[in-house]
């Protein structure tokens, strides 16, 4: 199928096309208050993540990218609007729900990677296999991520596109069905960025897992299966490039 | 069980941060000695003091009078309520000793000839009990033994009674009685110069002149309320009316077990209080520094939460934090207040007698002490773990919106504050912004300066006592009391002595006094009116002068008999013509011993219809020693002496008794207080070094010397400290007067005495423990990685 850009063009691809989706965002807002300022990040945005796809979103600096992925990944709240995970109503669980979703559905990978340096990389990712239900071995999560030779380095030994593994290694060990990344590459240089996003893709592909990504990188760009485009807290268009 | 992950990263960031943990272990652990040190103390003293005064059978009150033949005395045991009576005899000796010349004196008690189970019996240390061999058979009090290093079998020579007698002594003992001694008068024990003698019953009878009679009454009451036993001591007073009663007493009247429960009130009183101002400033210490953690650990707060912790978990952890320094300091403070506790325990075996004092580890105790110091921590970390919990996962993501910056109050005095440079107005900037900070800082301050004005104070106090009671108030050296009243010419007798340069003339007078409903008994002193020896003084140290009629009270009894100068009281004499007699209380005197009144010397005697009689010298000796030698050598001749008062010896005493004691206990209280200043100072300093990485790396980068740095921060410690310690200064004078308050009790008066010296030397240590604190952190402004810091991502 062409590329393109126009409103058929953020519907899935023709391979998710009968699934049911795995989120569900509805006419979702988000609005903060700094002091007496009222910003609204989010104006009302509608969305479709359909199981195994990997989904980018892009946009300018500023335009609630992150915010978006925040209340999708359930360690925000939309001030209006509602989500779906998995047919359930995200926006009605109560804290102890929400942590439970993040527990057990999410994983989540960020830009400064997020890792505990007091802790060594095997321990960084058992701090997420030690409360899942299902993990996966935290050696086994390295070795994925290409780390098995690193497990007792600490975060302050690692280079940044080495933490950035350990990061990977943490979200994927809990096996989680939805994957979140925001800008994983935003502070690596080109080279790492390149490794990280292979591996990024590689495991979408092999482990079937969700993912979602905030990149501006264009070499995943033409990877992924739809992409969405996010100006000023709306979708303002996107694409996808694979067909059924 | 192996450890969480998130327990591996406590103990990690806890060894990261040991400096801080130790420096608020440290005042935990203080709080918590303190605390376990003094309450097991109380709970020592407690127990040995039940234990004591059962084994000896402690009478409920003692009656003295002039003489009841012992038939009279037994009746009084068919009285309701009373459960037991026994009668003795006591008299005031001297003792004489050819290695002394100083007088020693004792309190000479019968004991039944034969051993059985009294009341007020006594415990034998080592010998025996009396045994049938000879009539002049004596027990010894074991300090007094010990001090002039008597043994059994040894003989001590006594006057008694005008005589000379040899004893031969059998045995050394203690007495629930005596828990605490000291010569009549006398404010402090001096074992070497006053003990306790017993002898045999017959024996005394023989000697004193007291066949079938005794002059000392005790006994056991059957239950009864206080009330009760108030109004049935009444009774028997009036039973016993006929035979002279100088005095009648409740057992928490009486000497040593008001100075016993008086000192274990005071204990318990400081147990409670002195711990809470270490730990009050250790959680709020401890509250700056996690509340900065959580600032640092922001993301990772947020990253853990996003992974699926719960914010009850991740608070938790930080809660667990805060455990490490209350446990790790709860733990020292078992530890030193055991070793504290023991001190103590051989301080108080210093001052009184008790068949044993041991330092138990009481395990509910320890647990309390443990359970407070690692509460006070988690209470303090409350607020920053709340911070915790409610932070939002997504809100923790972002790095911490800039603090809002506006122009401090200074600010707007623009004359003022052009004068300050740049350093000068980031502290003031620094102080004023972070006013939560600044606050904790003042208060520790204020705390850790209060505790050192309030241990200098009290060396002061001390200080002012002897020197007012001994160089103002009490300039004789010698008080020589006789048994019966003599005439007006003993006085020209003792003025012949050699060395005498003042004698003066006393007659004491014991008295019940009574204004309305209230009733006290009383020592009423003669003087002259312009006496040399005896100064008076009010509180406010002016000379009170003594009135030509009427009574000068002790602010004490004036207080605890509700009657103000000008007014009028009923005296009644307990020896001679007991006539009861309506006087008026002129003016108020502040006592330091005692409950004291003083009178002019004629208008006591015309009151009493004597012709000039007194029955105690003061005399002021030469400094010359062989004209002293030859006094004391002399006075032992003076027929009808009962006691000797070696004032000279009591201010020995106390002026060693504060050095050897005070001297400790001020090294150990300014060493509480410096672990409060530095624990303080190095906490908020290197939350403060953290909060200022990169103004500091800009100020390197910029060309300032790492000192030129760390001055700022001596700057910023300097002024905070230095406000902490003018309101610290008004803190511990309170303090101070508190305590003194506390101290005074019917026995002693307690005055607040505080040099300006002390003010100064409070201020001076405040900055040397800045100082000092400063070198620690001058090391890690040296340490810190500039470039490093420059570069921080958050």
């Amino acid at each position: 199928m062409a590329d393109g850009i126009g409103e058929e063009m953020i519907m899935p691809g023709a391979g998710f096309k009968n699934v049911a989706p795995l989120v569900r965002l509805e006419n979702v807002c988000r609005t903060f208050f700094m002091g007496e300022v009222e910003v609204k990040v989010i104006r009302g945005v509608d969305l479709e993540i359909y199981a195994g796809e990997l989904l980018i979103i892009h946009g300018e600096s500023g335009s609630g990218k992150s915010t978006l992925l925040n209340m999708i990944g359930g360690i925000d709240r939309p001030s209006s609007g509602i989500i779906f995970f998995n047919g359930n109503e995200l926006t009605a669980y109560s804290e102890k729900e929400l942590t439970e979703f993040r527990r057990n559905q999410v994983g989540f990978i960020f830009q400064f990677y997020n890792l505990i340096p007091s802790l060594t990389a095997v321990e960084n990712v058992r701090v997420a296999t030690e409360i899942a239900t299902n993990p996966m071995d935290e050696a086994e999560a390295l070795e994925l991520v290409g780390l098995g030779d690193r497990l007792d380095y600490f975060p302050s030994q690692l280079s940044g596109g080495q933490q950035q593994r350990v990061a990977i290694a943490r979200a994927l060990a809990k096996r989680p069905r939805l994957m979140l990344c925001d800008e994983p590459t935003g502070a690596l240089d080109h080279e790492t960025t390149e490794k990280i996003l292979q591996l990024l893709h590689r495991i979408n592909k092999e482990t079937e897992t969700t993912m979602v990504m905030i990149t501006h990188s264009s070499a995943l760009l033409a990877v992924s299966d739809r992409s969405v485009t996010l100006s000023d807290g709306k979708i303002s268009g996107g694409r996808h490039r694979r067909a059924g | 069980m192996a450890m969480t992950v998130l327990g591996r990263k406590l103990v990690r960031d806890a060894a990261g941060s040991w400096v801080l943990i130790v420096a608020v272990a440290i005042m935990i652990a203080v709080g918590g000695a303190s605390y376990i040190a003094m309450m097991s103390s109380y709970r020592n003293l407690e127990r040995t003091k039940n234990h004591f005064y059962t084994q000896c059978r402690l009478a409920d009150f003692w009656i003295d009078l002039k003489k009841i033949p012992s038939g009279d005395a037994r009746r009084l045991a068919r009285l309701p309520g009373i459960a037991e009576i026994r009668n003795r005899i006591q008299f005031q000796v001297m003792l004489d000793f050819p290695d002394s010349v100083k007088p020693v004196g004792a309190l000479l008690l019968s004991l039944p000839d034969f051993r059985s189970p009294i009341v007020n019996s006594i415990i034998v240390r080592k010998g025996t009990y009396f045994t049938k061999e000879q009539d002049n058979q004596v027990i010894l009090s074991e300090k007094f033994a010990e001090a002039r290093n008597i043994h059994v079998g040894d003989r001590v020579r006594t006057i008694v009674n005008n005589q000379r007698r040899e004893l031969i002594v059998v045995g050394t003992a203690i007495s629930a009685e005596f828990v605490y001694l000291t010569s009549p008068g006398s404010m402090l024990d001096q074992p070497g110069s006053y003990g306790l003698m017993w002898v045999k019953r017959s024996f005394s009878e023989k000697i004193l002149g007291f066949e079938g009679s005794a002059n000392s009454i005790v006994g056991l009451f059957s239950g009864l309320s206080l009330t009760g036993r108030q109004q049935l001591l009444e009774t028997i007073k009036r039973e016993v009316d006929g035979f002279g009663v100088f005095d009648a007493t409740l057992r928490n009247k009486q000497f040593s077990p008001l100075i016993l429960d008086a000192e274990m009130t005071e204990l318990r009183s400081m147990a409670l209080t002195m711990p809470l101002f270490f730990l009050v400033v250790a959680a709020l210490v401890l509250n700056i520094m996690i509340s900065r953690m959580v600032e640092q650990h922001r993301s990772v707060i947020g990253t853990l939460k996003a992974l699926g912790y719960s914010s009850f978990r991740v608070g938790m952890h930080f809660v667990k934090f805060s455990v490490v320094p209350g446990a790790l300091g709860g733990v020292l403070g078992c530890i030193l207040g055991w070793v504290l506790g023991s001190v103590m325990v051989e301080m108080y075996l210093l001052y009184f007698s008790f068949p044993r004092l041991e330092n138990i580890i009481y395990p509910g105790l320890y647990l309390a002490g443990l359970c407070v110091s690692i509460g006070s921590c988690v209470a303090g970390a409350m607020k920053a773990v709340w911070r915790v919990v409610r932070l939002e996962p997504a809100e923790a993501m972002r790095p911490a919106p800039p603090p809002v910056q506006r122009s401090v109050l200074v600010e707007k005095f623009t004359g003022l504050w052009q004068l300050l440079d740049v350093q000068w107005q980031m502290i003031v900037r620094g102080v004023l912004r972070n006013k939560g900070r600044t606050a904790i800082s003042v208060f520790a301050a204020a705390t850790g300066s209060a505790i050192v004005l309030l241990t200098f104070g009290f060396v002061d106090s001390l200080d002012g006592l002897i020197e007012t009671q001994f160089s103002k108030a009490m300039r004789s050296d010698i008080h020589l009391f006789f048994g019966d009243e003599m005439p007006y010419e003993t006085l020209d007798d003792v003025r012949r002595f050699p060395g005498v340069l003042q004698a003066e003339p006393v007659l004491n007078v014991g008295c019940s006094l009574k204004n309305g409903s209230r009733k006290e008994s009383a020592n009423v002193a003669g003087i002259r009116p312009s006496s040399d020896l005896t100064t008076l003084f009010d509180k406010e140290m002016r000379e009170v002068f003594l009135p030509s009629a009427g009574l000068v009270m002790s602010a004490r009894l004036m207080e605890k008999l509700d009657i103000r100068p000008g007014q009028t009281l009923e005296l009644t004499p307990v020896k001679g013509i007991r006539r009861t007699v309506r006087v008026p209380v002129v003016q108020q005197y502040q006592s330091v011993i005692g409950m004291g009144l003083y009178a002019d010397i004629h208008w006591l005697n015309s009151l009493l219809k004597n012709q000039g009689a007194i029955n105690e010298v003061r005399v002021k000796l030469s400094p010359d020693e062989v004209l002293r030698h030859h006094f004391l050598v002399r006075i032992k001749s003076l027929p009808r002496i009962e006691t000797i008062m070696d004032i000279e010896g009591q201010k020995a005493a106390m002026v060693e008794q504060q050095d050897r004691l005070m001297g400790y206990t001020a090294i150990l209280m300014v060493g509480f207080a410096a672990t409060i200043f530095f624990g303080t100072i190095l906490n908020t300093s290197l939350v403060r070094l953290s909060e200022l990485g990169r103004e500091i790396a800009t100020f390197r980068t910029l060309g300032y010397h790492d000192f030129e740095v760390a001055n700022q921060f001596l700057k910023e410690n300097l002024m905070i400290n230095l406000a902490g310690t003018v309101i610290g200064l008004g803190l511990g004078y309170w303090m101070l007067i508190y305590t003194m308050d506390n101290f005074t009790t019917d026995a002693y008066s307690m005055v607040v005495y505080l040099y300006p010296e002390s003010l100064l030397y409070t201020v001076l240590l405040t900055v040397l423990f800045v100082v000092a604190a400063q070198l620690v952190v001058n090391r890690k402004i040296k340490r810190l990685n500039w470039l490093q810091a420059l570069g921080i991502n958050e």
